[in-house]
C-alpha cells in the first residue's frame, strides 16, 4: 500500500514539472545570439557543394556555410556548425538547437506552418541520377524501379506525385544512397539537380538524364514569428547580392556565374 | 513409463488447473490501486478533457493526438514488419544461442573454438555496423566474387541483412546466457549420470539441457527484448519499421511528441506483450516469478 502511494505520488510529482508554465521569451534570436557571442547554425554535411566537411581541415565548408559565416561576420560573433539531416533540420529549429538552418531547405508551404523562412537564395530543381548501363533516360521509364531517396527530405515524394509506380527506398543521407546505386541496389536516386552535379562530375559510371520535375527555391529556416531576427537575414542575403559578394561565393563553389537572379525576388530598399 | 517419470509435462498440467495471476492478495489490491488510477487519470483527460494544470510552452505547442489516429495505417505497417523481423531473428537467434552455449562447454576441442570465436566476435563489434557489413560489406563480396565474373545478379534485400545481422548479434549474447546455464549444473549431476551408464549424449539431452534451458530463462527473455528493441536500428538500411514510420508521420504532420510517442508506446505495447507471455510460459511450467524460490 505505502509503495502504491509512493507511486502514485511521484507521478503527480513528474506531472507538475512537466505542466510547470514557463515564462513566455520574448526576446528576438537578434538579441540573444549576439549576446551569446555564438551563431549556431544546422547544415548538411553530406551535401557538397552547398554544405560538406572538408577532408584537408575537417571542418564544415559548402555554399550554404560561407552564407552563414557572413551573416555572422555581420552580427560580429564566432560560428558553430552543427548537422542537419533532411529529416532533423526542421524539428532542430522548432526545439531551439539551432539559429537557424542552412541545409538545401526548400521552403514548401507545409513547412511554413510551423518555421518561418528567410527570403529565397537559390533555385534549383530535382532531378534523377543514374547508372550508364540501365539505360534510363526518361521518368516514365521509372515504373516498377527501385529509387533511393533521404529520408525527410521531399526528394522522394515529389517524384512519386508525377510517377506512381516508382518504388522509393528511403536512407538517412546521400553516401548511403550513391553506395546503394553504385551497387546496384537500386536503379536511380533522386535529388536536388545540385547535388546531382556534382556526383555525375566524380563518378563518371553515372548520368543524369532527364528534366527537372520540380522547381525547389532554397530558403533558410528560421524561428517561427521571430520578425526581427528574420528581417536581419533577409538585409544581409540582399546586401551580399547588391555588393556582388554573393556572386563571388557561387563562383567559388560553382565555377560560373549564378545562373539566376535574386533581383526577381528582392525588395528595393 | 512409471509414476516419478512422468516429469515436466504432467507436472505443467496440474498446475495449470489451480493457475491464478497474481501470488498474493497484496499484489492483486496493488496492481488494480495503480493501475485502475492510471485508467482514471487517462479517461478524465482524455474524454472531458480537464487538465488541472496550465501547460505553456515557450512556442505555444498545441497538442495534435489527431493525426495519429489519421496515420494509424502507418504505424500498422510499421509494426507488421518488425513483427515480422522479430519473428525470425528469435528462432534463428535461439537456435544459434543454444548451440553456441553447448558448443563452449562441450569437450570436442574445435567446437570449442568455434564457438568461443563466434561469440567472441559478434558480441563486441556493434549492431549498428554488423547490418551495415551485412547489407552493404557483404553486398560488395558478393558483386566482386559472384556478380562480375559470373554475370548472376544477386542483390541482397536489406530484410535479409537486417535478420542475418540481429540473428547473429543476438545469439552471441544468447550463447554465453545458456552457458552460464550450463555452469551452474552441479558435477555431480554429471559424475551421476555417467556413471549410471547414460553416453554424453543422454546426459545432455535428459539431464542437463533441461534444467540448464529452464533456468537460464529470465536473463534470456531479456535477450529476447532486446531483439524487438534493436530492430530499431534497421532503419538506417531503408527497412520500413515502427521506428521509420514514426518519423514519417513526424516528416509529414510536423507533430513530433504525438509521432514520437506513438511509436514508443507501440513498442512498449509489443515488448509487455512479449513479457507477459514469457511469465506465462513461466507459471505454466510451475516456476514462480516473484520470489526466490
Amino acid at each position: 500500500m505505502r509503495r502504491v502511494i509512493t507511486g502514485i505520488l511521484s507521478l503527480l510529482l513528474v506531472a507538475a514539472f512537466v505542466a510547470v508554465p514557463r515564462s513566455h521569451s520574448a526576446e528576438s534570436l537578434l538579441v540573444k545570439v549576439k549576446k551569446r557571442g555564438v551563431l549556431i547554425a544546422g547544415v548538411k554535411f553530406d551535401f557538397p557543394p552547398m554544405g560538406f566537411i572538408d577532408k584537408k581541415t575537417g571542418k564544415s565548408a559548402g555554399f550554404d556555410v560561407d552564407l552563414v559565416k557572413e551573416i555572422a561576420k555581420k552580427l560580429g560573433v564566432k560560428t558553430k556548425f552543427v548537422q542537419a539531416l533532411s529529416k532533423t533540420r526542421i524539428p532542430l529549429i522548432i526545439n531551439g538547437n539551432v539559429d537557424l538552418v542552412a541545409a538545401t531547405m526548400t521552403h514548401k508551404r507545409s513547412r511554413d506552418k510551423v518555421i518561418d523562412f528567410s527570403m529565397h537564395y537559390l533555385i534549383t530543381g530535382q532531378r534523377f541520377i543514374t547508372r550508364r548501363d540501365t539505360g534510363i533516360k526518361h521518368i516514365s521509364q521509372l515504373a516498377g524501379k527501385r529509387v533511393a531517396s533521404v529520408q525527410g527530405g521531399n526528394a522522394g515524394p515529389n517524384l512519386l506525385k508525377v510517377q506512381p509506380k516508382a518504388i522509393i527506398v528511403p536512407f538517412q543521407e546521400h553516401t548511403e544512397n550513391l553506395l546503394a546505386l553504385k551497387q546496384k541496389k537500386v536503379d536511380a536516386m533522386v535529388t536536388d539537380d545540385i547535388l546531382l552535379q556534382y556526383f555525375a562530375k566524380n563518378n563518371p559510371g553515372l548520368v543524369v538524364p532527364g528534366k527537372l520535375y520540380t522547381i525547389e527555391p532554397y530558403g533558410m529556416g528560421l524561428r517561427e514569428n521571430d520578425s526581427d531576427w528574420r528581417d536581419f537575414v533577409n538585409e544581409v542575403l540582399l546586401e551580399l547580392w547588391e555588393t556582388k559578394r554573393y556572386h563571388a561565393i557561387w563562383k567559388k563553389w560553382f565555377g560560373r556565374n549564378p545562373d539566376f537572379s535574386l533581383q526577381n525576388v528582392w525588395f528595393p530598399k | 513409463m512409471s509414476g516419478e517419470d512422468r516429469g515436466l509435462v504432467s507436472g505443467a498440467m496440474t498446475k495449470i488447473r489451480r493457475w491464478q495471476p497474481f501470488e498474493s492478495p497484496r499484489e492483486r489490491k496493488a496492481f488494480l490501486l495503480t493501475w485502475g488510477s492510471v485508467a482514471a487519470l487517462a479517461i478524465w483527460y482524455f474524454v472531458f478533457k480537464l487538465w488541472p494544470f496550465n501547460i505553456e510552452t515557450e512556442f505555444a505547442y498545441q497538442w495534435r493526438w489527431g493525426v495519429i489516429w489519421d496515420y494509424r495505417g502507418f504505424l500498422l505497417k510499421g509494426v507488421a514488419v518488425t513483427m515480422y523481423i522479430f519473428a525470425w531473428s528469435l528462432v534463428i537467434s535461439l537456435v544459434l544461442g543454444v548451440f553456441c552455449g553447448v558448443g563452449r562447454t562441450t569437450e570436442i576441442r574445435w567446437v570449442r573454438v568455434f564457438s568461443t570465436s563466434y561469440v567472441e566476435i559478434f558480441r563486441n563489434i556493434p549492431l549498428l555496423v554488423q547490418m551495415w557489413w551485412a547489407y552493404f560489406g557483404l553486398q560488395e563480396l558478393v558483386n566482386v566474387f559472384m556478380n562480375e565474373p559470373f554475370g548472376t545478379q544477386v542483390l541482397i534485400p536489406s530484410t535479409f541483412a537486417c535478420i542475418l545481422a540481429l540473428s547473429l548479434y543476438t545469439g552471441a549474447y544468447m550463447g554465453e546466457v545458456v552457458r552460464s546455464g550450463i555452469r551452474s549444473i552441479p558435477k555431480g549431476q554429471w559424475e551421476a549420470s555417467l556413471s549410471s551408464g547414460l553416453s554424453r549424449y543422454q546426459t545432455w539431452r535428459h539431464i542437463i539441457l533441461p534444467q540448464a534451458l529452464v533456468i537460464v530463462i529470465p536473463p534470456m527473455s531479456s535477450q529476447v527484448l532486446n531483439i524487438i528493441k534493436n530492430s530499431a536500428v534497421a532503419m538506417t538500411i531503408a527497412i520500413t519499421d515502427l521506428m521509420f514510420y514514426s518519423q514519417k508521420i513526424e516528416e509529414e504532420t510536423f507533430a513530433g511528441f504525438e509521432a514520437y510517442t506513438s511509436g514508443t508506446l507501440l513498442f512498449l505495447l509489443l515488448t509487455l506483450m512479449t513479457v507477459g507471455v514469457i511469465y506465462g510460459g513461466q507459471r505454466m511450467l510451475g516456476l514462480k516469478v516473484r520470489s526466490a524460490t
